[in-house]
């Protein structure tokens, strides 16, 4: 399982992602799809999801919508159309940031050393 | 699918974590349903989900979920986090440092203490009742955020002054007193039973606000040097410690929001609490007092005998041959003598009265039997009689008065040269060192001079006064 250190500054564009693929979503519902794309191997805690949702809802980067569901409220959250350029943009980094990352597992850092 | 009194049970439970930001207390609700509801579908029953669940997310998690929240989404929240976190330290060493250097006497000690109070007052506790406030929500009354505030700075401040013997210290505390009292403890105690679940926990905080009110009230009494003090103490400290706390441990146990850690916490600050205000309230030891009432008892019936002294020196006047020819010059000394000890004579009277709050005849008879004076330990209002805003006054003027004396005595006796010295020694005024600075003769010996040493101080002077008398008269009659 991927460790803390390492999924910190990857939650937000993660989340962003999902919201912009799959439209309106709750917070159960991000935590279970990040598990199940992840086959297990990332877990969002409710405890790592909220703050963030919180934190880009003051961003105006998502807005909420309550309903009642099941006797309960559930707050959804979705992309706003503001929101919507800065999502990809991160989205774009953190692909980026990864394709970057991936050179460094070729052997070698895929240059030619030689070792004389 | 969950049923309503299922959520409502969930729905309570996520509220006694007292979560007040906007939609979050929904969505954790919300969160807790889907996960049990996820469990029921594998199988286990709603009880089996719901206490696996509360084990790994206890009320601590959800509310660490709102600090994050708030952390992240608040700039004046984090901004007071951090306060809070860096004063809460550095006002914390900065008074640990600035009670040892006072211990130990070291120079500095003052201002590690004035700067260590003003953090706590003006940043630490304001920070940290903003945060409670933001996290608590409206559910706690803004009457009881802003009485803790006041009341605590007061008091906070009143202490400081008190132990930097400045003025207005009591002032502070009585006014710290008043809104912690009958502000603050009543809104606790109102808040507490709106939030009371039965019967039982409304008696228990009754129970706890009314020993902490005890408690407080004989600190105040025990500072202000009222008498009753010490039953109040006693009864205050067994009410807090021996019953309210056991009873209300065992409840918060019971309801499970109490962990181990907390609860050893909560025990020793208890106990520091208790056991700083009784010593904080204690001023001079007894001992040291009775060392000074014997003192002042000693000094009354040295001067006794020099009152009768006299009586015969002037009996002896008129008829020894001798004492005739220096009648005028024995009259002399006595009336200079006299001047001096009736000023010192008046200025003792008048302390009594004053502090003691009594009439000129009850001021006499503790004078003479100073072991019934019942505030031996008070300085404060000597320090307000003895020195004004510019460190003189009456202790000022004494000191002139008995330069005076000094002066037309050493008239007298100039042509012995070995008297005089001795005589300008028992008389000497001025300043001398202490530790590391010049005192003053006056502010060494009154300030901050607790009643009864005073006393015990002003009755030695007058012994100096009629010894260096009867020493000019016997070298006048030689």
């Amino acid at each position: 399982m991927a460790s803390n250190d390492l999924l910190k500054g990857m939650l937000k564009p993660i989340i962003l992602k999902l919201l912009f693929e799959k439209g309106p979503m709750y917070g159960y519902e991000i935590t279970q799809l990040v598990k199940e794309i992840s086959a297990g191997e990332i877990e969002l805690t409710f405890g790592a999801l909220y703050p963030i949702l919180h934190k880009l809802e003051q961003e105006g980067i998502v807005q909420t919508e309550s309903e009642v569901i099941n006797n309960r409220n559930r707050i959804y959250y979705s992309i706003t159309p503001k929101g919507n350029s800065l999502a990809q943009e991160k989205i774009a980094e953190l692909e980026e940031f990864v394709k970057t990352l991936k050179i460094f597992f070729k052997p070698n850092f895929g240059l030619k050393f030689s070792y004389a | 699918m969950l049923d309503t009194s299922q959520i409502q049970l969930i729905e309570s439970d996520v509220e006694s974590a007292r979560i007040t930001l906007y939609n979050l207390s929904d969505e954790l609700v919300d969160h807790i349903c889907c996960a049990i509801e996820d469990q029921m579908r594998n199988g286990k029953s709603f009880d089996e989900a719901y206490s696996l669940l509360k084990e790994q997310t206890g009320i601590k998690v959800l509310q660490s979920i709102q600090e994050n929240t708030l952390y992240l989404t608040d700039k004046k929240y984090r901004l007071m986090k951090t306060t809070m976190k860096i004063t809460g330290n550095v006002s914390l060493a900065l008074l640990a440092l600035g009670t040892l250097f006072k211990i130990f006497h070291w120079p500095g000690a003052g201002p590690l203490l004035v700067v260590g109070f003003v953090l706590v007052c003006f940043f630490f506790f304001p920070a940290v009742i903003y945060i409670n406030r933001r996290e608590e929500g409206s559910k706690s009354p803004m009457l009881l955020n802003l009485s803790i505030l006041i009341g605590g700075i007061l008091l906070m401040m009143g202490i400081l002054f008190k132990v930097m013997h400045w003025p207005i210290a009591n002032l502070l505390l009585q006014g710290g007193w008043f809104f912690v009292l009958f502000l603050f403890l009543p809104t606790l105690l109102y808040a507490k039973l709106k939030d009371a679940k039965s019967g039982f926990e409304k008696r228990v905080y009754v129970l706890g606000v009314v020993a902490l009110i005890i408690f407080e009230l004989a600190t105040m009494f025990k500072m202000m040097h009222w008498p009753g003090a010490g039953p109040l103490m006693i009864l205050g400290s067994l009410l807090l410690v021996a019953v309210f706390l056991p009873l209300y441990t065992n409840m918060r146990f019971k309801n499970a929001e109490l962990k181990a850690g907390q609860f050893i916490y909560l025990i020793t600050i208890s106990m520091y609490a208790v056991v700083l205000t009784a010593l904080l309230a204690m001023n001079v030891s007894k001992d040291i007092l009775g060392c000074f009432v014997r003192e002042q008892d000693n000094g009354t019936a040295i001067n006794h005998y020099f009152e009768q002294k006299e009586s015969h020196f002037a009996a002896a006047v008129g008829t020894d041959s001798v004492a005739m020819m220096n009648a005028e010059k024995i009259k002399f000394v006595s009336e200079e003598a006299a001047k001096v000890k009736n000023e010192i004579q008046s200025l003792r009277l008048n302390l009594v009265q004053e502090i003691e709050q009594v009439d000129k005849q009850a001021a006499l008879a503790a004078i003479s039997e100073s072991i019934k004076i019942n505030k031996k330990d008070n300085y404060d209002q000597i320090d307000h009689m003895l020195f004004d805003q510019d460190g003189n006054g009456l202790a000022n003027s004494l000191k002139g008065k008995l330069d005076v004396y000094l002066e037309q005595i050493l008239k007298v006796t100039s042509s012995n040269k070995e008297l005089s010295e001795n005589i300008s020694k028992i008389l000497d005024t001025s300043s001398k060192k202490n530790y590391d600075s010049m005192v003053s003769w006056e502010e060494a010996n009154f300030k901050h001079n607790p009643l009864i040493s005073t006393m015990a101080l002003l009755t030695a002077l007058e012994r100096n006064v009629s010894m260096v008398e009867s020493s000019a008269i016997q070298y006048i009659n030689q």
